[in-house]
Protein backbone atom coordinates (compact mmCIF):
# COMPACT_ATOMS: atom_id res chain seq x y z
CA UNK A 1 0.00 0.00 0.00
CA UNK A 2 1.31 3.74 -0.78
CA UNK A 3 1.72 5.71 1.94
CA UNK A 4 1.98 9.21 1.44
CA UNK A 5 4.30 11.80 3.53
CA UNK A 6 5.17 15.42 3.91
CA UNK A 7 7.09 16.79 6.44
CA UNK A 8 5.77 19.99 7.43
CA UNK A 9 7.61 20.74 10.21
CA UNK A 10 11.16 19.41 9.18
CA UNK A 11 11.73 18.14 12.49
CA UNK A 12 14.54 16.14 10.28
CA UNK A 13 16.30 19.33 9.91
CA UNK A 14 16.05 20.79 13.16
CA UNK A 15 18.86 23.69 13.23
CA UNK A 16 18.85 27.09 11.91
CA UNK A 17 21.04 27.94 8.45
CA UNK A 18 23.01 30.68 9.87
CA UNK A 19 24.17 31.31 13.19
CA UNK A 20 22.43 33.59 14.95
CA UNK A 21 22.78 32.48 18.86
CA UNK A 22 25.50 33.85 20.84
CA UNK A 23 27.00 30.44 21.97
CA UNK A 24 27.85 31.79 25.83
CA UNK A 25 25.81 29.91 28.36
CA UNK A 26 22.84 31.18 30.14
CA UNK A 27 23.98 32.24 33.13
CA UNK A 28 21.82 34.95 35.32
CA UNK A 29 17.90 35.94 34.76
CA UNK A 30 18.37 39.25 33.25
CA UNK A 31 16.25 39.75 30.34
CA UNK A 32 19.51 40.92 27.76
CA UNK A 33 20.17 37.54 28.27
CA UNK A 34 16.95 36.23 27.07
CA UNK A 35 18.38 34.94 23.55
CA UNK A 36 21.00 32.72 25.04
CA UNK A 37 18.37 30.42 26.98
CA UNK A 38 17.27 27.04 25.94
CA UNK A 39 13.73 27.32 26.74
CA UNK A 40 12.46 24.01 25.12
CA UNK A 41 14.55 22.41 28.35
CA UNK A 42 12.72 25.13 30.62
CA UNK A 43 9.32 24.22 32.25
CA UNK A 44 6.38 26.61 31.47
CA UNK A 45 7.22 28.77 33.83
CA UNK A 46 10.28 30.98 33.70
CA UNK A 47 11.59 34.02 35.31
CA UNK A 48 11.90 35.56 31.66
CA UNK A 49 8.31 36.67 31.82
CA UNK A 50 8.52 39.39 34.61
CA UNK A 51 10.29 41.32 32.32
CA UNK A 52 8.18 41.56 29.26
CA UNK A 53 4.33 42.62 28.66
CA UNK A 54 3.68 40.46 25.63
CA UNK A 55 5.10 37.68 24.11
CA UNK A 56 4.76 36.91 20.15
CA UNK A 57 4.37 33.13 20.29
CA UNK A 58 5.71 31.26 16.64
CA UNK A 59 3.80 27.92 16.55
CA UNK A 60 5.26 25.17 15.38
CA UNK A 61 3.31 25.72 11.81
CA UNK A 62 2.03 29.23 10.31
CA UNK A 63 1.32 28.32 6.68
CA UNK A 64 -1.52 25.96 7.70
CA UNK A 65 -5.03 25.41 7.17
CA UNK A 66 -6.36 24.96 10.53
CA UNK A 67 -5.67 26.18 14.48
CA UNK A 68 -2.82 24.28 15.77
CA UNK A 69 -2.02 24.39 19.93
CA UNK A 70 1.08 23.08 21.85
CA UNK A 71 2.85 24.18 25.12
CA UNK A 72 4.11 27.74 22.98
CA UNK A 73 0.71 29.04 23.44
CA UNK A 74 0.34 27.88 26.62
CA UNK A 75 3.12 29.55 28.25
CA UNK A 76 1.93 33.23 27.94
CA UNK A 77 -1.34 32.28 29.58
CA UNK A 78 0.51 30.04 32.45
CA UNK A 79 3.05 33.14 32.73
CA UNK A 80 0.37 35.84 32.76
CA UNK A 81 1.00 38.07 30.16
CA UNK A 82 -0.82 38.86 26.36
CA UNK A 83 0.48 37.11 23.58
CA UNK A 84 0.23 37.74 19.90
CA UNK A 85 0.09 34.32 17.95
CA UNK A 86 1.98 33.10 14.80
CA UNK A 87 -0.21 30.03 14.47
CA UNK A 88 -2.99 28.59 12.00
CA UNK A 89 -6.19 30.97 11.28
CA UNK A 90 -8.45 30.40 14.01
CA UNK A 91 -6.29 29.88 16.60
CA UNK A 92 -7.39 32.66 18.65
CA UNK A 93 -11.31 31.62 18.29
CA UNK A 94 -10.30 27.67 19.09
CA UNK A 95 -8.36 29.17 22.67
CA UNK A 96 -12.05 31.58 23.20
CA UNK A 97 -14.15 28.50 22.70
CA UNK A 98 -11.98 26.84 25.33
CA UNK A 99 -12.82 29.61 27.50
CA UNK A 100 -9.47 32.32 27.34
CA UNK A 101 -9.90 35.31 27.26
CA UNK A 102 -7.51 37.21 24.02
CA UNK A 103 -6.42 40.60 23.80
CA UNK A 104 -8.87 42.11 20.91
CA UNK A 105 -8.87 45.00 22.97
CA UNK A 106 -5.34 46.13 23.18
CA UNK A 107 -3.96 43.98 19.76
CA UNK A 108 -6.47 44.35 16.84
CA UNK A 109 -6.68 40.11 16.39
CA UNK A 110 -8.49 40.54 13.22
CA UNK A 111 -5.47 38.36 11.45
CA UNK A 112 -7.07 35.32 13.30
CA UNK A 113 -9.68 35.01 10.78
CA UNK A 114 -7.45 35.71 7.87
CA UNK A 115 -6.61 32.40 6.22
CA UNK A 116 -3.79 33.89 3.73
CA UNK A 117 -0.95 33.54 5.32
CA UNK A 118 0.93 36.54 3.98
CA UNK A 119 -1.96 38.88 4.66
CA UNK A 120 -1.78 37.02 8.17
CA UNK A 121 1.79 37.61 8.72
CA UNK A 122 1.67 41.21 7.55
CA UNK A 123 -1.35 42.07 9.91
CA UNK A 124 0.24 40.45 12.92
CA UNK A 125 3.53 42.54 11.77
CA UNK A 126 1.30 45.52 11.96
CA UNK A 127 0.03 44.58 15.88
CA UNK A 128 3.45 44.24 16.55
CA UNK A 129 4.69 47.35 15.44
CA UNK A 130 1.85 49.13 17.34
CA UNK A 131 2.94 47.24 20.81
CA UNK A 132 7.06 48.09 20.34
CA UNK A 133 5.87 51.61 19.95
CA UNK A 134 4.44 51.38 23.09
CA UNK A 135 6.29 53.04 25.97
CA UNK A 136 7.36 50.70 28.62
CA UNK A 137 4.96 52.53 31.45
CA UNK A 138 1.94 52.00 28.71
CA UNK A 139 2.78 48.75 29.06
CA UNK A 140 3.43 48.31 32.64
CA UNK A 141 -0.25 49.92 32.80
CA UNK A 142 -2.02 48.14 30.27
CA UNK A 143 -0.47 44.42 32.59
CA UNK A 144 -1.73 45.99 35.59
CA UNK A 145 -5.01 46.90 34.40
CA UNK A 146 -5.86 43.53 32.22
CA UNK A 147 -4.55 41.56 35.87
CA UNK A 148 -7.99 40.23 35.90
CA UNK A 149 -7.83 38.77 32.57
CA UNK A 150 -4.47 37.93 33.25
CA UNK A 151 -5.47 35.51 36.31
CA UNK A 152 -8.43 34.58 35.08
CA UNK A 153 -7.03 32.67 32.23
CA UNK A 154 -4.22 31.33 34.49
CA UNK A 155 -6.74 30.25 36.58
CA UNK A 156 -8.31 28.46 33.55
CA UNK A 157 -5.24 26.99 32.43
CA UNK A 158 -4.76 25.68 36.21
CA UNK A 159 -8.23 24.01 35.95
CA UNK A 160 -7.80 22.37 32.82
CA UNK A 161 -6.66 19.22 33.60
CA UNK A 162 -9.11 18.74 36.44
CA UNK A 163 -11.77 19.38 33.74
CA UNK A 164 -10.43 17.20 30.79
CA UNK A 165 -10.07 14.33 33.37
CA UNK A 166 -13.73 14.59 33.74
CA UNK A 167 -14.03 14.64 29.89
CA UNK A 168 -11.84 11.38 29.39
CA UNK A 169 -13.90 9.56 32.01
CA UNK A 170 -17.03 10.73 30.42
CA UNK A 171 -16.14 9.51 26.67
CA UNK A 172 -15.05 5.93 27.97
CA UNK B 1 6.70 1.79 25.02
CA UNK B 2 9.24 4.25 24.21
CA UNK B 3 8.77 8.40 24.59
CA UNK B 4 5.52 8.51 25.31
CA UNK B 5 4.04 11.69 26.69
CA UNK B 6 0.57 11.08 28.07
CA UNK B 7 0.77 11.79 31.73
CA UNK B 8 -0.05 9.40 34.52
CA UNK B 9 -2.82 10.69 35.83
CA UNK B 10 -4.41 10.15 32.13
CA UNK B 11 -2.93 7.17 31.53
CA UNK B 12 -4.43 5.64 34.59
CA UNK B 13 -7.87 6.64 34.52
CA UNK B 14 -7.39 4.81 30.36
CA UNK B 15 -5.80 1.68 32.00
CA UNK B 16 -8.58 1.07 34.73
CA UNK B 17 -11.23 0.70 31.74
CA UNK B 18 -8.99 -0.94 28.76
CA UNK B 19 -5.91 -3.27 28.03
CA UNK B 20 -3.82 -1.08 26.68
CA UNK B 21 -1.90 -3.84 23.70
CA UNK B 22 -0.08 -0.87 22.55
CA UNK B 23 0.78 2.31 23.60
CA UNK B 24 3.09 4.94 20.89
CA UNK B 25 3.39 8.51 19.98
CA UNK B 26 3.25 9.70 16.64
CA UNK B 27 6.42 11.62 17.61
CA UNK B 28 8.19 7.92 17.51
CA UNK B 29 6.65 6.95 14.03
CA UNK B 30 5.69 9.66 11.40
CA UNK B 31 9.77 9.96 10.33
CA UNK B 32 9.73 5.97 10.59
CA UNK B 33 6.29 5.04 9.40
CA UNK B 34 7.59 0.90 9.07
CA UNK B 35 8.28 0.69 12.63
CA UNK B 36 4.35 1.67 13.51
CA UNK B 37 3.64 -0.58 10.96
CA UNK B 38 5.05 -3.27 11.93
CA UNK B 39 4.18 -2.99 15.56
CA UNK B 40 0.70 -2.77 14.35
CA UNK B 41 1.32 -5.99 12.34
CA UNK B 42 2.57 -8.01 15.08
CA UNK B 43 -0.52 -7.41 17.30
CA UNK B 44 -2.76 -9.14 14.80
CA UNK B 45 -4.75 -12.05 15.96
CA UNK B 46 -8.23 -13.99 15.24
CA UNK B 47 -10.57 -11.67 17.44
CA UNK B 48 -9.93 -8.48 19.97
CA UNK B 49 -11.92 -8.31 23.10
CA UNK B 50 -14.20 -5.38 23.93
CA UNK B 51 -11.35 -3.47 26.16
CA UNK B 52 -8.54 -3.49 24.05
CA UNK B 53 -7.04 -0.48 22.81
CA UNK B 54 -4.20 0.73 20.43
CA UNK B 55 -3.43 4.03 22.51
CA UNK B 56 -1.85 6.43 19.81
CA UNK B 57 -0.52 9.96 20.77
CA UNK B 58 -0.77 12.37 18.09
CA UNK B 59 1.01 15.69 18.95
CA UNK B 60 2.47 17.36 16.40
CA UNK B 61 1.74 18.47 13.02
CA UNK B 62 0.84 16.70 10.25
CA UNK B 63 1.10 17.22 6.60
CA UNK B 64 -2.39 18.02 3.81
CA UNK B 65 -2.42 17.30 0.46
CA UNK B 66 -1.39 20.53 -0.64
CA UNK B 67 -2.80 19.36 -4.59
CA UNK B 68 -6.48 18.34 -3.06
CA UNK B 69 -7.43 21.59 -1.17
CA UNK B 70 -10.73 19.75 -0.60
CA UNK B 71 -8.96 16.55 1.40
CA UNK B 72 -9.21 17.77 4.75
CA UNK B 73 -7.19 15.28 6.69
CA UNK B 74 -3.63 14.98 7.52
CA UNK B 75 -1.93 12.62 5.39
CA UNK B 76 -0.59 10.72 9.07
CA UNK B 77 -3.64 10.16 10.50
CA UNK B 78 -5.05 8.65 6.87
CA UNK B 79 -1.96 6.38 7.18
CA UNK B 80 -2.76 5.28 10.35
CA UNK B 81 -6.43 4.47 9.61
CA UNK B 82 -5.38 2.73 6.46
CA UNK B 83 -2.99 0.46 8.60
CA UNK B 84 -5.26 -0.54 10.76
CA UNK B 85 -7.62 -1.34 7.56
CA UNK B 86 -4.80 -3.26 5.80
CA UNK B 87 -3.87 -5.75 8.47
CA UNK B 88 -7.65 -5.72 9.73
CA UNK B 89 -7.15 -4.58 12.79
CA UNK B 90 -11.25 -3.61 14.08
CA UNK B 91 -11.09 0.09 14.22
CA UNK B 92 -13.05 -0.29 17.61
CA UNK B 93 -9.72 -0.53 19.05
CA UNK B 94 -8.31 2.68 18.12
CA UNK B 95 -7.76 5.29 20.61
CA UNK B 96 -6.25 8.44 19.94
CA UNK B 97 -5.23 11.07 22.58
CA UNK B 98 -4.48 14.44 20.82
CA UNK B 99 -3.69 18.09 20.85
CA UNK B 100 -6.00 18.46 16.79
CA UNK B 101 -9.25 19.93 18.05
CA UNK B 102 -10.34 18.72 14.35
CA UNK B 103 -9.35 15.30 14.26
CA UNK B 104 -12.50 13.66 14.76
CA UNK B 105 -13.68 15.68 11.81
CA UNK B 106 -10.67 14.49 10.10
CA UNK B 107 -11.37 10.65 10.62
CA UNK B 108 -15.27 11.90 9.69
CA UNK B 109 -13.88 12.40 6.34
CA UNK B 110 -11.61 9.47 6.19
CA UNK B 111 -13.71 6.67 7.60
CA UNK B 112 -17.15 8.06 7.46
CA UNK B 113 -19.32 4.85 8.44
CA UNK B 114 -16.82 3.50 11.01
CA UNK B 115 -15.50 6.99 12.28
CA UNK B 116 -17.60 6.70 15.57
CA UNK B 117 -15.88 3.26 16.63
CA UNK B 118 -12.32 5.09 16.96
CA UNK B 119 -12.16 6.80 20.23
CA UNK B 120 -10.64 10.58 20.18
CA UNK B 121 -9.77 12.30 22.84
CA UNK B 122 -8.74 15.83 22.79
CA UNK B 123 -5.77 17.79 25.34
CA UNK B 124 -3.99 20.43 26.07
CA UNK B 125 -2.51 19.55 29.29
CA UNK B 126 -2.36 16.01 29.15
CA UNK B 127 0.91 16.00 27.28
CA UNK B 128 3.96 16.01 29.76
CA UNK B 129 6.08 17.44 26.95
CA UNK B 130 3.75 20.62 26.75
CA UNK B 131 4.38 21.68 30.42
CA UNK B 132 2.54 18.96 32.00
CA UNK B 133 4.94 18.85 35.04
CA UNK B 134 4.36 22.17 35.72
CA UNK B 135 3.26 23.30 38.96
CA UNK B 136 0.30 25.56 39.42
CA UNK B 137 2.01 27.58 42.63
CA UNK B 138 0.41 30.68 43.05
CA UNK B 139 2.76 33.13 41.93
CA UNK B 140 2.61 36.45 42.32
CA UNK B 141 1.24 38.95 40.13
CA UNK B 142 3.94 41.13 38.68
CA UNK B 143 4.74 44.08 36.67
CA UNK B 144 6.56 46.59 38.02
CA UNK B 145 9.67 44.68 36.43
CA UNK B 146 8.87 45.24 32.99
CA UNK B 147 11.63 46.14 30.72
CA UNK B 148 11.33 45.25 27.60
CA UNK B 149 7.91 45.33 25.43
CA UNK B 150 8.04 41.62 23.84
CA UNK B 151 9.53 38.53 24.10
CA UNK B 152 9.67 36.10 21.54
CA UNK B 153 10.61 32.36 21.78
CA UNK B 154 11.45 31.28 17.84
CA UNK B 155 12.83 27.68 19.13
CA UNK B 156 13.91 25.26 16.11
CA UNK B 157 14.58 27.06 12.68
CA UNK B 158 11.12 27.15 10.55
CA UNK B 159 10.68 29.53 7.61
CA UNK B 160 7.74 31.23 8.90
CA UNK B 161 10.33 31.99 12.32
CA UNK B 162 13.17 32.77 9.84
CA UNK B 163 11.17 35.70 8.41
CA UNK B 164 9.86 36.89 11.93
CA UNK B 165 13.55 36.93 13.01
CA UNK B 166 14.82 38.76 9.79
CA UNK B 167 11.92 41.75 11.08
CA UNK B 168 12.56 41.63 14.76
CA UNK B 169 16.34 41.35 14.94
CA UNK B 170 15.90 45.21 14.64
CA UNK B 171 14.10 46.16 17.79
CA UNK B 172 15.85 44.03 20.08
CA UNK B 173 15.87 47.18 22.13
CA UNK B 174 11.96 46.60 22.51
CA UNK B 175 11.79 42.66 21.83
CA UNK B 176 13.69 40.38 23.84
CA UNK B 177 14.41 37.29 21.15
CA UNK B 178 15.53 33.41 22.16
CA UNK B 179 16.24 30.63 19.61
CA UNK B 180 17.89 27.14 19.28
CA UNK B 181 21.13 26.94 19.70
CA UNK B 182 22.97 25.83 16.38
CA UNK B 183 23.95 22.37 16.64
CA UNK B 184 25.57 21.96 12.94
CA UNK B 185 29.04 21.73 12.65
CA UNK B 186 28.54 23.09 9.23
CA UNK B 187 28.16 26.83 10.70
Amino acid sequence: MTRLFLYPNQRHQQTWYEPIVADKPYKDSLISNVENVDFLNLDLYTEHYKYIGLEIVSETVFDYYQPFVSEKTLRPIFNKRFFIILSGPGTLKLLQNLGFKTWNHIIDESYDNEKDYIKRYNLILKEIEKFCNKDINEVKNLVKNNKDMLEYNYTLLKNLEEKEIECLKSIL
Amino acid sequence: MKNVYLRSSYLEIIKQKYNILLHVSQTNFDLNFNEFEENIKSLKKEYFLPNERILIEITDTQAYDVYNKETKYGLLTRNIIDTFIEYDIPLFTMFIVTNNFYLREEINTIVPEQANNITVFFTLRGFSMYGGSSKFLDRPFCFDKIKKNCLTILGYDRLHRRALYQVLKNKKEKIAISYRKVDNKNF
